[in-house]
């Protein structure tokens, strides 16, 4: 399973995420036209800063997810197969249960919706991951990344000695 | 083994879910004292309100317990527990078990006043009663609402959607007196105003009035109100009739961190379960569906006989009426004692209440976004050395 993951070193906390998500959640899906769209598209990634450190937050997909607990109308599930949270909008009913306990604080409201990360279904490929000029974001599987992590490691390591 | 759930909503399809995944062989069997597959009970204001109909108050798909081998008993309301002999007993039958989870949930409290008992008082908690309520509003002008919390409001929004006059009367010098201070109720009930909501604060009902059916309403002031429809939200009450010496258990079945009861092989989740507080540190019911359906998770996990060490349960709240969003969790209301925080811009309020440099409670009104990292820093106790940076919007 694939996951949006970080590299907090490169994020320079410039936010062409956000613009390439709300984008990517708009009805024309290009950014000179989204911008004058009423109502206007929301973005599903946030970068937080702390100090000198930028983080790209969006939907963790959680293992227990406790936004999936808290959905009372079943428009909240988790994907056995793919491991991911899906929010069918056809049954959420706006009660914003899943605003109030996810501890990422990454679903928002759109047209009286939840609106969350849902990895750009409809275009088949997060636009965030595209668009981040720095590549601090990579849509790839965990055990990928880590092999790449290693590696960045120990080279740096040896680079030091 | 034999699984053996009382209760088919929040706490028991949660836990029947989870424990399916966990042990695929054993028998689960759910029962319920209702005619229905599992809904959300929180839909049913929805409902009457119309905007959404009645397949989408089911919040599982139809091949949902056949798909998960989840024997689904409708109908069978539970009058007795032998605890000795490991045995359920219905009207009807009785059931064996290996592993008990009591997830019977509450029922909403009646009133005895006179004439409580007149055809057009409702109170709103099963599809049942929504269905009753919707039958009945069809030929109803004006409804009387008893009781300002939120059941009440959200039966007050479905019957004003079906264009029906609502009066809500409520005890308190403002509503939500459980779950918001006066200012945040002061914003909520200005925005129901605003739709057509009328209020009346600080009084209460004494007497229904009519003969073959509610007609009148008449107040402790004196004051008599028309009433075609009377809907009473005055609170929940667990149902633990079939427990032995029940009257013991009236403010719920108090649990220990692992969910259990002290009956052997006997676990409870939900809106009867007596679980442990985190924001007031306490033992309370917090009878609300996130809640509910966490407790019917990690009660599953303890069933199977893996130890899962339940988080503790929050007082939380989400409300929505006509676009304007509020969140609530924890204390909210007490402020002796707690360092308060409070700020104001416009329609957005948000009140931060913290015991030394730990977050106990929030308000959120308006703009929403991130309240959940709030109910994360009640539950994780961690401290805050600065104002959250996600706040400063206001």
């Amino acid at each position: 399973m694939r996951e949006i993951l970080v590299d907090l070193e490169k994020c320079l906390g410039c936010k062409t995420c956000e613009l390439a998500c709300a984008t990517a959640h708009s009805k024309e899906k290009n950014f000179f036209a989204a911008i004058f769209e009423e109502p206007k598209p929301v973005r599903r990634i946030f970068v937080e800063a702390d100090g000198s450190t930028n983080f790209p937050l969006t939907c963790r997909h959680c293992e227990d997810a406790p936004c999936v607990t808290a959905c009372m109308s079943g428009a909240l599930t988790k994907d056995e197969l793919t491991g991911e949270v899906v929010l069918n909008s056809q049954r959420c009913i706006g009660c914003f249960m899943c605003v109030m306990v996810c501890p990422f604080g990454v679903i928002v409201e759109n047209q009286r919706k939840a609106a969350k990360c849902d990895r750009c279904a409809e275009i088949g490929y997060p636009q965030c991951v595209l668009a981040c000029p720095t590549k601090a974001l990579s849509f790839i599987e965990v055990p990928v990344y880590a092999k790449k992590e290693r590696k960045k490691y120990l080279t740096n390591f040896l680079v030091k000695e | 083994m034999k699984y053996l759930i009382i209760g088919n909503s929040a706490a028991g399809i949660f836990a029947a879910e989870s424990l399916r995944k966990l042990d695929p062989v054993g028998e689960i069997t759910v029962l319920t004292d209702e005619p229905y597959a599992v809904y959300g009970r929180c839909l049913t204001s929805y409902f009457i309100a119309g905007d959404i109909s009645e397949d989408q108050i089911f919040i599982r798909s139809q091949d949902f317990y056949e798909k998960n081998r989840i024997n689904l008993k409708k109908q069978e309301k539970v009058v007795k527990i032998d605890f000795e002999a490991k045995k359920v007993f219905t009207a009807k039958n009785s059931y064996s078990y290996d592993r008990l989870l009591i997830a019977s949930g509450a029922k909403a409290k009646k009133l005895s006043l006179p004439g409580s008992n007149l055809p057009g008082i409702f109170t709103l908690r099963t599809l049942e009663d929504a269905k009753n309520i919707l039958d009945y509003s069809r030929k109803a002008e004006q409804a009387v609402i008893v009781g300002g919390g939120l059941v009440s409001l959200k039966g007050a929004y479905g019957l004003l959607k079906r264009g029906i006059k609502v009066t809500i009367v409520v005890a308190s010098r403002q509503i939500l007196s459980q779950v918001l201070d006066e200012t945040a109720a002061g914003l909520v009930q200005q925005n129901l105003e605003k739709q057509g909501m009328k209020f009346l604060l600080g009084e209460d009902v004494l007497e229904f009035l009519g003969e073959d059916k509610v007609f009148e309403v008449k107040l402790t002031n004196g004051q008599v109100i028309k009433a075609d429809l009377v809907l009473i939200g005055k609170g929940v009450i667990p149902n633990v009739d079939f427990l032995p010496e029940a009257e013991k258990f009236s403010e719920g079945i108090l649990v220990d961190h692992y969910l259990r009861t002290s009956w052997e092989n006997v676990w409870a989740a939900g809106d009867v379960a007596k679980t442990f507080d985190v924001a007031h540190g306490k033992y309370r019911v917090n009878a609300l569906w996130p809640n509910a359906a966490e407790q019917g998770r990690v009660a599953a996990i303890n069933m199977v006989g893996q130890n899962c060490v339940y988080q503790g349960s929050i007082g939380m709240n989400s409300l929505e009426f006509f676009g304007y969003n509020t969140i609530a969790a924890g204390i909210t209301r007490q402020e002796e004692g707690y360092t308060v925080i409070k700020q104001r811009q416009g329609a957005n309020y948000l009140k931060l209440v913290l015991e030394g440099e730990k977050l106990k409670g929030y308000i959120l009104c308006g703009e929403v976004r991130g309240a959940g990292r709030l109910t994360q820093l009640i539950r994780s106790g961690s401290k805050i050395k600065q104002f959250p940076s996600f706040l400063k919007r206001f």
